[in-house]
């Protein structure tokens, strides 16, 4: 048995933070999971195992609290961080990575997601399907500093970016969702953040 | 403390939807129609006579602690939330204040006679329920069914007005899809408001809407001079033997008589298909807060719904329960989210900024809790309100990228043909 972590999730204000929330307590039923909307200043006291970064509206630009929450904590901390969708648009952002409007934006559409296997998507089926909501991404062809990030998936339609993790610091994203019902194996790459990125 | 007591009673007069109609408007009442429900069948209940009514002055727990405190195995509380008691549900500040006034932001009734019917207006039941208190405005049956109808069974719709008008709403679209390119929604329902002056019995308007289509929830309402009358074909959520189901509708299809054909490219079509994904993530996101991890399941997706016009594509969606509360599910659920659009509280926000004007009940939910605490609410869609000689209703639709401006806007100008078609005008 792990030890009981405490894992906070962050929520942007979103319709889907209750199916990830879901989706984290069965992943790892022994975990606390605190959910904190993004104006509760109460979380600038936390200091969590993990801390998920949920879905939402807006640009990584306009995430307010979430960025103090990162100077303040996040970083200082070297907090364990899984963003979703928006949360993985926060994370690139936050490191100076351009975030566009995306050439195909896809609202309740499954994509094939190109992966390696390894990392997060380790025993995950290479013909993994995702669920997308966005209408922002990052394009990989502008993803420049590969000294920063390491791509760890694409979208088969476009090559945007649909996950990747901080080169330095514990940090992963991803763009689709794992918590959708139309995401194949949405659990299995929360598992494994857990395994990698917080049980370690 | 009120205390309640129901007792079954039988009646020796026929009943048949005319007769209902004149109870409801005669003593102010609830006509609701269920769908798979009450014993499992389809059924009409009819209650009239308020002897409790819960509007805006009391909290949406007072309804709580009525659901709570009983035993009864039949519909016993009726009522609606209005789209614009969303911000009684949310946290200060995100929602404004803006409500259309003609209506309270939400009423529930407990009354003296309930009647369950089946569809062919055979009666199964009938109760008669007593207040214990001094302040009783109870009449005895016969009295109940011996009165002269007032009512002209005449009726006519004139001065027709929109707003936003058509420029206003094809530029609401425009300014959806800007919202949707720049990441702040993915789809958001957009509505106009027809309004006209209204004379006549409104009784018999909502006999003609009633008889127009085959009525999954369909409603007709009287309480102090307002009139509700719906044809909504959609169950927002019910909740039986210690679970949640709701079954949002996305993606319509008239039926032109080549019904294959028809359905066929319903269940295929790319738009319609991601709508209903959304809304059914988000229905699952809603319920999530109200269920126990791990329960939260898509029953079946797409299911193909067929009414006598028109084709519909519906989820259903299931969760165990964690509370039972009335308002503690109210305020996980509401308002329904396909109505709303997807993330519901941006959504909700820029309905807001484009429609300007309060919803009132119009895309809020009305419905009935049983004697065991059991709930069973429609999405107040194709609802026609009528107060003060006033007739009003909204018609819209889910505007996404891929939507036209025009397209949509003749597709409001569709929907609202068929009202007044059903209404007779």
């Amino acid at each position: 048995m792990p030890m009981t972590k405490q894992v906070i999730l962050f929520d942007n204000y979103d319709s889907f933070t209750y199916n990830l929330l879901h989706l984290l307590k069965t992943v790892r039923s022994g975990y606390r999971f605190d959910v904190f909307r993004n104006r509760d200043r109460t979380i600038l006291q936390q200091i969590p195992h993990a801390l998920i970064i949920g879905p939402g509206p807006m640009t990584p630009a306009e995430t307010g609290l979430l960025q103090e929450y990162f100077e303040r904590v996040v970083e200082k901390k070297h907090i364990p961080v899984f963003g979703v969708c928006l949360g993985m648009q926060f994370l690139a952002w936050r490191e100076g990575v351009k975030v566009t409007r995306s050439t195909l934006p896809a609202h309740g559409a499954a994509t094939i997601v190109k992966h390696q296997q390894n990392d997060i998507f380790k025993d995950v089926s290479p013909s993994f399907e995702g669920a997308r909501y966005n209408s922002l991404e990052i394009q990989e062809r502008q993803f420049l500093p590969s000294e920063t990030f390491k791509v760890l998936a694409v979208a088969h339609e476009n090559n945007a970016v649909m996950a990747l993790r901080h080169k330095h610091k514990p940090w992963v994203g991803v763009q689709f969702h794992p918590e959708s019902f139309l995401t194949t194996q949405g659990a299995l790459v929360t598992d494994n953040f857990f395994n990698q990125y917080v049980e370690v | 403390m009120l205390k309640f007591s129901a007792h079954p009673i039988s009646i020796n007069y026929d009943i048949g939807l005319q007769e209902a109609i004149n109870l409801v408007e005669q003593w102010n009442g609830t006509l609701l129609y269920t769908s798979r429900d009450v014993d499992g069948s389809n059924s009409i209940v009819l209650a009239f006579n308020p002897l409790k009514t819960i509007t805006e002055d009391q909290s949406l727990e007072s309804v709580d602690h009525l659901q709570n405190n009983h035993h009864f195995d039949f519909p016993w509380i009726f009522g609606y939330m209005g789209y614009d008691a969303k911000h009684l549900v949310e946290e200060n500040g995100i929602y404004s204040n803006l409500r259309d006034t003609d209506f309270p932001l939400y009423s529930f009734h407990v009354y003296q006679f309930v009647f369950v019917f089946n569809q062919q207006w055979k009666l199964k039941n009938g109760y008669q329920i007593e207040l214990n208190n001094e302040s009783t405005v109870a009449v005895s049956i016969d009295e109940a069914f011996n009165f002269s109808k007032t009512g002209s069974d005449s009726f006519s719709v004139s001065n027709l007005q929109s707003h936003p008008d058509q420029d206003g709403f094809m530029q609401g679209v425009k300014s959806i899809q800007k919202y949707i390119r720049a990441g702040d929604v993915y789809q958001v329902n957009l509505t106009r408001k027809i309004t006209a002056d209204f004379t006549g019995d409104p009784a018999a308007a909502a006999k003609s809407l009633l008889e127009s289509n085959r009525i999954e929830f369909g409603v007709f309402y009287k309480s102090e001079g307002r009139y509700l009358v719906s044809t909504s074909p959609e169950r927002f959520f019910k909740t039986a033997n210690g679970k949640i189901l709701t079954s949002p509708i996305k993606g319509t299809a008239g039926r032109n008589g080549d019904d294959d054909m028809v359905s066929n490219q319903l269940l295929n079509d790319t738009k319609n298909l991601r709508e209903l994904a959304m809304i059914t993530d988000l229905l699952r996101n809603d319920i999530s807060k109200i269920c126990k991890p791990g329960t939260v399941k898509v029953k079946e997706f797409p299911i193909l719904k067929t009414l006598k016009n028109v084709f519909h594509l519906v989820a259903d969606v299931e969760g165990e329960l964690a509370v039972s509360d009335f308002s503690a599910i109210m305020e996980a659920l509401f308002p329904g989210g396909s109505i709303t659009g997807c993330p519901k509280i941006r959504a909700c926000q820029i309905i807001e900024e484009l429609e300007q004007k309060g919803r009132g009940p119009y895309t809020g939910s009305f419905g009935y809790i049983n004697g065991a605490g059991e709930m069973d609410f429609n999405i107040l869609i194709r609802t026609v309100f009528i107060q003060n000689q006033k007739l009003s209703f909204n018609v819209g639709g889910g505007i996404t990228l891929l939507s036209d401006p025009q397209d949509e806007y003749e597709e409001t100008l569709h929907k609202a043909q068929n009202i007044l078609k059903a209404l007779g005008q």
